[in-house]
């Protein structure tokens, strides 16, 4: 009976054990940190737990090494393409597109994204171009996308500000030095441009006076 | 002059006399514009208020939106959504265009020229490649809808990367440049602007072999 028990329970371990060694394993986890959808970047109001700087952003697919050189700059020359497009919308979505362009493998695509982020023209670009400049060794695409965040930084073109109320007098003394203000660019303007097909510039109207 | 230049130079002339009728097959589109513009806005009153000047930045839509302005004041008509901005190395003047045949001669608002080119050249039986350095001039200056007057020029070296596929009378060509020159916002008495630029063509041009070498024999 002893003899029988003590078979049982040898058994049993035998068959636990073996069951323990099916059981999958929890994969190690890797040193490699959550992607962030580049929309998170433009949209998040409280801070990360981990510097924007350090957030590494998904490229989006790129040309493989699978594709003929030709294929390869057919596809290179799309995305660039793509890029232009981008730049020239307000839809935040096509932003969202550009900075996930500033990490593209292709160093030409990251190119046209850093030129089409500036052409988009929003300062919500500003930390994805400083993230990618603190991801990169290159020095001078470092100096590319930090020079782009600077020129994200300063106030644009503002047409909308209205031109201040002006005095009869103000008129006239404008009118005058408008005259003046305008041979002046011309001489800047022929002195600089040799092209013979160039002219004068165009008439300066009168703020009221171009209001669509 | 060389003859071949004086010909070309009636040609061209002639050319311009169709107006904007005749353009070129291989227009080159003004793809992307950028830089500052900073300026003093009177010097009139600096002696009893000191001064500091004021930097704005400008881009392709804000230069755009310049230029339809300047069109439709000059114009009388709204220039169609969607135009662009082309330099013509055929004519070698400027247009704003678009895709259904609108052209408008841009002389005096966006002028474009290139000067002094240094050239590298790799032909072979089906075309060649082209990457040289040159001197590069845009100048841009319009009437904005606020009413006030900007001017960007922009003069410094630039890069002309050209490749020609014979076999399909294709070339792509990219001229890019970056520099300064006088600049001008919202009628400032004077300042600087600075800012770069590119062009961007495909097509069958007019020219076989590389640009360079028809830009020396024609535009130079």
């Amino acid at each position: 009976m002893l003899l029988l028990s003590a078979l049982l329970i040898l058994g049993g371990a035998f068959v636990l054990k073996q069951h323990l060694a099916n059981v999958p394993q929890p994969a190690p986890e890797t040193s490699t940190p959550a992607a962030v959808p580049a929309s998170n970047i433009l949209t998040t109001s409280a801070p990360p737990s981990v510097p924007v700087a350090a957030a590494p952003i998904p490229a989006p697919p790129v040309p493989t090494n699978n594709l003929t050189p030709e294929q390869q700059e057919d596809a290179i020359d799309s995305e660039t393409d793509r890029l232009q497009q981008w730049s020239a919308s307000d839809n935040p979505a096509d932003l969202a597109n550009i900075l996930a362009d500033l990490n593209n493998p292709e160093k030409e695509i990251r190119e046209a994204a850093i030129e089409a982020a500036k052409q988009f023209g929003s300062a919500k670009a500003i930390p994805a171009l400083k993230a990618a400049a603190n991801n990169t060794d290159d020095t001078g695409e470092k100096i590319a996308f930090l020079e782009a965040a600077d020129f994200l930084s300063l106030p644009g073109m503002d047409f909308n500000e209205p031109a201040p109320p002006r005095t009869p007098e103000q008129i006239q003394a404008d009118e005058q030095e408008q005259a003046r203000r305008k041979a002046r660019r011309d001489a800047k303007m022929q002195s600089t441009n040799p092209n013979p097909n160039s002219q004068a510039s165009p008439d300066q109207n009168s703020p009221a006076g171009s209001h669509p | 002059m060389k003859l071949t230049k004086v010909l070309m130079c009636a040609a061209v002339a002639g050319a311009m006399s169709f107006a904007a009728g005749n353009a070129s097959a291989f227009p080159l589109k003004l793809t992307a514009v950028s830089g500052t513009l900073t300026v003093t806005s009177n010097y009139n009153t600096l002696a009893e208020n000191g001064a500091k000047f004021v930097t704005t930045s400008f881009n392709m839509k804000q230069i755009m939106t310049i230029i339809t302005n300047q069109v439709r004041l000059s114009s009388g008509t709204n220039p169609p959504a969607g135009s662009y901005v082309v330099y013509d190395p055929y004519l070698n003047t400027t247009y704003l265009t678009n895709s259904s045949g609108f052209r408008y001669f841009l002389g005096g608002i966006v002028s474009f020229s290139v000067s002094d080119v240094a050239t590298t050249y790799h032909g072979n039986n089906n075309g060649g490649s082209e990457n040289d350095k040159c001197l590069l001039s845009l100048t841009i200056a319009g009437n904005g809808p606020d009413g006030f007057f900007y001017v960007a020029i922009i003069n410094g070296q630039g890069t002309i990367n050209a490749s020609y596929n014979s076999n399909a009378d294709k070339a792509t060509v990219t001229v890019s440049g970056n520099g300064a020159g006088f600049g001008e916002s919202k009628n400032s008495q004077s300042g600087v602007a600075k800012g770069s630029f590119t062009f961007k063509g495909t097509g069958s041009p007019e020219w076989g072999g590389p640009y360079s070498i028809y830009w020396w024999n024609v535009i130079d």
